[in-house]
């Protein structure tokens, strides 16, 4: 299993590029679980989930903590609770929800 | 987080961490393989770029991957080489197809999957899980 992170000042372009390497890597057959980190959270668009769809995913870390339920358990469950099919072999996990009101 | 995944062959997982470099400073060296430090030509892009590098350094991230994006020309390059002192490893050119996609809201491989800013992530990726 390979664990790579992409990082930058807000707008290089670092979305862009992680979603773009996710669905090369899932095109080639590889199982790509991508986790969206980012404040303004937006790679679902650069993977090709749409806007709206994006928009939608929920925010583990908001369901998780703090005043949402506690989850217990191996981190392999809280993936397979809280990711959405991006494509063919291609799923996300998404840590904050998209807030319309946070400033970019 | 990463580190708690169970090691499951064929599996690549990616992150796109948030824009600055906390998510990197907070991090932990055994929790990643590789880091893509993604700079555009101008000063504050590359200082960002700078102290990523400087901090995956210390951390001890084995690669360092430096991708140079948006480059109209030598001039951008040597931009770059100049604020942060290496080569970048990828030269990805700036390219209207990623523009046109971030207008329509839809992945530049959807939008284009031959153009030049594909060719170039396509190399990225097959040095990256190779």
């Amino acid at each position: 299993m390979t664990k790579i992170a992409v990082a930058g000042k807000g707008g290089s372009g670092k979305t862009t590029v992680a979603g773009v390497l996710a669905r090369m890597w899932a095109e080639s057959g590889l199982d790509v679980l991508t986790v969206d980190a980012d404040e303004n959270p937006n790679l679902g668009i650069s993977l090709g989930m749409g806007v709206d769809r994006t928009y939608q995913l929920v925010g583990a870390r908001e369901v998780m903590l703090p005043d949402g339920p506690a989850i217990a358990g191996p981190m392999e469950d809280v993936v397979e609770q809280f990711a959405a099919d991006a494509g063919e072999r291609l799923r996300i996990v998404q840590v904050r929800k998209f807030d319309q009101f946070r400033p970019g | 987080m990463l580190g708690e995944l169970e090691d499951k062959p064929g599996r690549v997982v990616l992150v796109d961490l948030g824009g600055g470099v906390m998510t990197v400073a907070r991090g932990d060296k055994s929790q990643i393989d590789a880091l893509v430090v993604v700079v555009e030509p101008y000063p504050r892009s590359a200082e960002v770029g700078r102290r990523l590098l400087e901090m995956a350094a210390q951390k001890g991230v084995a690669r360092r991957i430096v991708v140079a994006n948006k480059i109209t020309g030598a001039e951008d390059l040597e931009a770059i080489r100049m604020f942060l002192g290496v080569d970048p490893d990828v030269v990805i050119p700036d390219d209207a197809s990623v523009r046109g996609a971030d207008r329509e809201g839809i992945s530049p491989i959807d939008h284009d999957p031959r153009s030049p800013a594909m060719g170039a992530l396509r190399d990225l990726a097959s040095s990256l899980v190779a």
